[in-house]
């Protein structure tokens, strides 16, 4: 036990100590902030920009009452679902002019004006297209679904306007006819609301799973690189006359679960303060659902998946001579990964169904996909019971194997072993 | 003087005893039912050639690996780890970890034998100053010298005090200055009575060290004894010849058995039952001689002797 914990404490003193480590810490929240938070940001600065659109009708009261939906009413129901985007149209601000002329003529000089860049784009109204209300929106950009989704909203209302105002409504009783109505996502959990749910906890799921990913991956690797290193420096000859096979394994499993620990904690302490400022970008359908149950969840699994991953990395850093065998090799480690990511949006949809129930009690998929299910929907005790059950076993079964061959591994030298060798290994009393 | 109470005047203390230690990997035999004794407070030679088993025989004494069959004594008791507290091993190539600093690598190979971090890094601290590296102690261990971490290497084995020491190679990759130093030391160890094991393919090292030596060949013994009893079993029968002019004699069947040529003087191993005499006429007849000395066999003859019969 003690020298477990010497062999632990030296390879996590090494990994926290270097560059790289340092690196990661900071640059995979940047990446990750990089890819979320700033495209919202920027499109929201963009949507600062005055975007001058032109709306040409002979009906100058229609032209007025869609300028006015335009610019006052509530943003939610300008999008249609289909409309949606990362960017928020609420602070998008226009600049509409009515033209009262359709003439052809006028077409081809609104066209121009596009075209010279002195307008955006121009809503071609025409009566007869406004009977069939079959409207066309011309502009440079035709992939702005944003500003078109706005506009198709903003005439839907000022026809439905126009027509309740024929039969007598006030312009009082029209808006509160067309007020949007909200419907807020939540979770029920243990037969309670929770605060959580919708965007929240999809975010949370998707942020908890490439942590858990990225950390198991690339410190089972690293375990692996770091077999390799004291394999082919000969340490081993030394260590081994002073501890067992066993106890350097489970030293060096422990240290590199400690510095993946670490990384998490110095994220989730760096991650405060980013999701406060997601939360004041992208309001409280942003909040992510981190309750204490789910992190205490994702400490048991990333331990017990990283266990799992790294022992195998450590029988295959110790079966190989150089890191080019052992990345032909790596592929053996990441496919469940690879797999369990593959599946993670089917089971984020159907957290309830065969497949995600039968995915999740794959050991090597546990750590991610039971995770994902727990976070969602939370499935029954029972199937969390099995699957940590199966884990657990699996772990106990793959550290008996593994370090069999790490064992014989780490004093071969020379040529690979076949897998009959590996097999042979196996059988070494 | 009073016999030793744990040993009896026939059965003298043996700190390691091997018997009949096989180990094969796959069809290939490393160490073929090898049997051998290293008395207590003695400096042993383990010599053969490259691969003729050495490092797996080592191996199975430290329990690095297990034998297929035989029997492993350490200390007088069949071998357990905790025996490990009590030996170190040095083994032929520098195993340390390059990014660690030589002070916490020292100090952790001494906890892993048990000893405290400040005990550790005290006697570290004294060893460093001996070994003449203490300037280095904060470096980083990739920094130094090859021969700086061959030393390094050494002092690791020795923080914790062992009664036995396994020394493979230990002097590859130093300077005359350095292999002084750590000879000097190393017989001061042994005066303390603490055993030596040597694994070497350098006969000039053993021969100036060891009492007793073990060759081993292919796996097998080929030749163990004291050094006394090895070089008097040979007799003087070997001459060393300075000479100038033809060397015809070299090639005369009847009184060279074979011969080395060092360059600066041959060394010609006689016939058995050859008088050294005849020789000597014969090489005056054709050249000038400088020296004809008659010696012992070098630990090296005997070594090349003997396993190029083997390999014959």
């Amino acid at each position: 036990m003690h020298n477990i914990f010497l062999f632990a404490r030296r390879e996590y003193l090494e990994t926290v100590r270097k560059k790289s480590f340092i690196v990661m810490t900071i640059l995979l929240p940047a990446m990750m902030f990089g890819f979320t938070v700033l495209p919202s940001m920027i499109a929201s600065k963009k949507s600062g920009e005055m975007q001058k659109v032109v709306i040409a009708t002979s009906d100058a009261q229609f032209g007025e009452d869609v300028r006015e939906q335009f610019t006052n009413l509530p943003a939610e129901d300008n999008k249609t679902p289909k409309h949606r985007t990362n960017s928020d149209t609420s602070t998008r601000s226009f600049d509409v002019q009515i033209d009262t002329n359709v003439t052809p003529q006028e077409e081809e000089a609104l066209t121009q004006k596009v075209n010279s860049h002195e307008i955006d784009g121009y809503l071609w109204a025409p009566p007869g297209a406004l009977a069939q209300r079959k409207l066309s929106y011309r502009s440079r950009n035709s992939g702005d679904l944003d500003t078109v989704g706005t506009l198709s909203g903003s005439v839907r209302r000022a026809l439905i306007h126009q027509s309740l105002s024929k039969h007598g409504a006030s312009s009082q009783e029209i808006d509160d006819v067309l007020k949007p109505v909200d419907v807020d996502a939540k979770k029920i959990e243990n037969g309670k609301v929770t605060e959580s749910g919708g965007m929240g906890t999809f975010f949370s799921v998707i942020l908890l799973m490439v942590l858990l990913y990225v950390t198991i991956l690339m410190y089972s690797m690293s375990v692996m690189r770091s077999v390799l290193e004291e394999k082919n420096s000969r340490i081993f000859e030394v260590l081994l006359s002073a501890a067992t096979p066993k106890e350097l394994m489970a030293g060096k499993i422990a240290g590199a679960a400690a510095v993946g620990l670490t990384q998490i904690l110095i994220w989730t302490l760096l991650a405060t303060p980013l999701a406060a400022q997601a939360i004041m970008i992208g309001g409280e359908k942003f909040r992510l659902n981190l309750s204490i149950g789910n992190m205490i969840f994702f400490g048991v699994f990333f331990i017990l998946g990283f266990v799992l991953y790294s022992a195998l990395a450590a029988a295959l850093g110790a079966s190989v001579n150089s890191e080019q065998e052992a990345q032909q090799f790596q592929f053996l480690i990441m496919m469940p990964m690879i797999v369990s990511v593959i599946f993670m949006t089917p089971v984020i949809l159907q957290p309830h169904s065969t497949m995600a129930t039968a995915l999740s009690l794959i050991p090597f998929c546990t750590p991610l996909l039971m995770y994902i299910r727990i976070l969602v929907e939370t499935p029954p005790a029972w199937q969390i019971a099995l699957s940590l059950v199966l884990l657990i076993g699996t772990i106990y079964a793959m550290l008996a194997i593994c370090s069999r061959i790490y064992r014989v591994g780490i004093l071969m030298y020379g040529k690979r072993p076949t897998l009959p060798e590996i097999v042979k290994w196996l059988k070494y009393a | 003087m009073e016999p030793n109470p744990h040993s009896g005047v026939d059965t003298p203390m043996h700190t390691v005893e091997l018997q009949q230690v096989r180990k094969s990997y796959d069809k290939f035999v490393a160490v073929k039912d090898l049997s051998l004794r290293i008395a207590q407070g003695s400096i042993f030679g383990l010599l053969g050639p490259n691969g003729a088993g050495k490092t797996s025989t080592i191996r199975m004494m430290i329990g690095i690996t297990v034998p297929d069959s035989g029997q492993v004594q350490m200390f007088g008791e069949p071998f357990r780890r905790d025996h490990l507290k009590r030996i170190g091993y040095l083994p032929e190539t520098s195993g340390l970890y390059k990014r660690m600093k030589v002070s916490e690598q020292l100090i952790l190979f001494g906890q892993l034998r048990g000893l405290s971090a400040i005990d550790a890094a005290s006697r570290a601290k004294k060893w460093c100053e001996r070994m003449e590296i203490a300037g280095w102690m904060d470096k980083k261990t990739e920094e130094l010298s090859k021969g700086m971490q061959q030393k390094m290497q050494f002092i690791a084995t020795l923080l914790h005090q062992p009664e036995f020491l396994i020394m493979d190679e230990p002097f590859s990759g130093l300077d005359p200055v350095n292999a002084t130093l750590l000879k000097d030391v190393l017989l001061e160890l042994n005066k303390e009575g603490r055993t030596i094991l040597f694994s070497t393919h350098r006969m000039d090292q053993v021969e100036k060290l060891c009492s007793s030596i073990c060759l081993i060949n292919r796996g097998e013994a080929v030749l163990q004894g004291t050094l006394k009893e090895i070089k008097a079993s040979y007799g003087r029968s070997n001459v060393q010849i300075e000479y100038e002019g033809a060397d015809d004699f070299l090639h005369e069947n009847g009184l060279v058995q074979s011969f080395n040529n060092y360059g600066n003087y041959v060394e010609v191993r006689l016939s058995p039952g050859a008088d050294s005499q005849k020789l000597l006429h014969m090489v005056a007849q054709h050249s000038r001689v400088n020296k004809f000395e008659l010696v012992e066999p070098s630990l090296e003859d005997i070594f090349i002797d003997v396993v190029g019969k083997a390999d014959a």
